[in-house]
């Protein structure tokens, strides 16, 4: 019970820290991005995108989820982890942080709670406005048909194995925010790393790149059946190694 | 005698293979204002960096409050509120939410901070965002911060740094009230002797990571050693006839010499000496050394101290 009261007075810590930071916008500026796109297409180009019987939730969802797993996940996690970190390293305030009586697992448990709750946060959101915008076109072009179809399910489960597979790409990101001091560094690796796996995604050894497993979860494809949901589990895999190589850089560091 | 609340064995630190910390055994009795001095770079912020676990170091090479510091880290910690070197903030919070930040940690009642934001003199500016603080302001909640949970002892870092008079004499007296009326032990580094001279009970000197001196204020006056200031025709010559004589020179330039005397008889002997050589004699006249003198013999002649 006592490490629950440690882990809980840490997150709430974090919460406090974030208050007035960039870090809740972007979680939720990223998904807004991403689910517009889709929509201005959609509005605005929706005669040549949709065509008659054919459920225009396919296309749709298929815009959003591969342009958020391919592009703005990743350079989201990228940034939001350089600025989840930069809270203590700008200030440089990780002497003030471990001179407090909580352990450093604590600390660091609670710093990386955050990061994956704005991620969660990100994907909800992402499924919550992809609905919305469907539901607001239906209105807005009933011709498309939005109305009178829909892809719930798809739609719900292509965020979670997004999030799911995404999560190792975004632990190695808090890796890198936790082990340099610098904004840029952990970020410009997370822009390189995408823009890397997005030219070269049709290579076979772009597979290893945990950039692209989000998006290579999908298979090219909006049918569940065909989804390869192995890089969820190495995402996860993944998630684990790098989040205990980021608590041994926090517990061997000496603050100088 | 008083239990010691901190207490180095042979502590030695090494930054890239450079010795910067020299067989440290710190002893800082319970209730003391232990002044911990010296110019800057002596290995000051090093140590407290250490006793704070913020360092690694051997086990059983720092106990506080009786205990290992490596193996009762949190006990440690929820006794001892510190501020090292410029206060670190969250400069995008309030003070009041920095406050904050340390209150969840320490699991203290909300009415603490407003206690230690009036003992700061910070309440009225409570809500305002840190990064509109002045130094002062900054270096008082960071005061504020280290005294939140009323800790048994208070590691201060410079803590006067970017104080104007009125601050610092606040500060000074904030010091003594806790250590006299509250019991508590407050270890203070600085490279100002004359602040420390107001304040501490307890006085350690560091220079380039050795320890010159730790004791009492009273073991440290008594240190205090008589000069004698020389002035002949010819100081030089002067100056070379005094140091084959075995007297250790301060000071040695064309106008005068500054010699180091353990009594008077010594004035006498060096007068005679002088004028058996044939020179003339302007001025002897001696002075007694003060805290400031001493603190600079320590730092750059340690040996002269040492030999008395």
């Amino acid at each position: 019970m006592r490490q629950l009261d440690y882990f809980t007075r840490s997150l709430a810590q974090e919460r406090l820290k974030a208050k007035g930071t960039l870090v809740v916008w972007l979680a939720i500026l990223a998904p807004v991005f991403v689910v517009t796109v889709a929509f201005m297409a959609s509005y605005l180009d929706g005669n040549r995108l949709y065509r008659s019987n054919v459920n225009p939730w396919l296309e749709y969802s298929g815009h959003i989820l591969i342009g958020w797993t391919l592009f703005v996940f990743p350079i989201y996690a990228s940034l939001q982890s350089a600025l989840v970190h930069a809270i203590e390293h700008q200030s440089q305030t990780w002497k003030t942080l471990f001179s407090l009586p909580m352990p450093k697992w604590s600390v660091y448990s609670a710093k990386l709670a955050l990061f994956t709750g704005l991620l969660v946060l990100s994907h909800v959101l992402v499924l919550g406005l992809a609905e919305g915008g469907g539901w607001l076109l239906g209105m807005l072009k009933p011709h498309y048909g939005f109305q009178s179809s829909s892809l719930h399910r798809v739609l719900a489960e292509g965020c979670f194995a997004s999030l799911l597979s995404g999560l190792g790409m975004a632990a190695i990101q808090f890796f890198l925010g936790i082990r340099f001091g610098s904004f840029i560094l952990p970020a410009g690796v997370g822009l390189m790393l995408t823009m890397l796996g997005a030219i070269s995604r049709s290579l076979s050894v772009s597979r290893v790149s945990p950039y692209l497993w989000p998006v290579l979860v999908f298979n090219s494809s909006i049918q569940i059946q065909d989804w390869q949901f192995t890089y969820v589990w190495i995402g996860l895999l993944t998630f684990f190694l790098a989040s205990i190589g980021g608590f041994l850089i926090i517990y061997r560091r000496d603050v100088a | 005698m008083a239990p010691l609340v901190i207490e180095t064995h042979h502590l030695s630190h090494a930054f890239r293979n450079r010795l910067v910390l020299h067989d440290l055994n710190l002893q800082v009795p319970a209730g003391s204002i232990f002044g911990f001095l010296g110019p800057n770079g002596s290995g000051k912020t090093t140590t407290i960096r250490l006793l704070l676990g913020l360092i690694r170091c051997p086990q059983n090479a720092i106990r506080l409050f009786g205990k290992d510091s490596r193996t009762h880290r949190l006990e440690i910690l929820n006794r001892l509120g510190a501020l090292i070197e410029s206060p670190a903030l969250y400069t995008h919070l309030s003070g009041r939410d920095n406050l904050e930040v340390i209150r969840l940690a320490r699991q203290v009642d909300k009415k603490q901070i407003d206690r230690v934001l009036d003992r700061v003199q910070l309440s009225g500016d409570a809500h305002q965002k840190v990064r509109e603080y002045s130094l002062g302001m900054r270096q008082r909640l960071g005061i504020a911060m280290a005294l939140l949970g009323d800790p048994d002892l208070l590691i201060l870092d410079e803590p006067t740094n970017g104080l104007d008079p009125v601050g610092i004499r606040e500060i000074r007296e904030l010091l003594i009230e806790l250590s006299q009326q509250h019991g508590k032990t407050v270890f203070v580094s600085s490279h100002l002797l004359g602040e420390m001279e107001k304040i501490a009970t307890h006085l350690a000197i560091l220079n380039e990571g050795h320890l010159h001196f730790q004791g009492t204020m009273a073991q440290l006056q008594h240190l205090q050693s008589p000069v004698l200031s020389v002035e002949t025709n010819d100081n030089m010559a002067a100056a070379n006839l005094l140091q084959h004589a075995g007297y250790h020179l301060q000071e040695s330039d064309a106008e005068r010499l500054v010699v180091s005397i353990s009594d008077r008889r010594q004035i006498a002997a060096i007068n005679h000496l002088l004028l058996e050589r044939g020179m003339s004699i302007y001025a002897l006249q001696m002075h007694q050394q003060t805290l400031e003198d001493l603190f600079f013999t320590l730092t750059s002649h340690p040996e002269t101290v040492e030999n008395r």
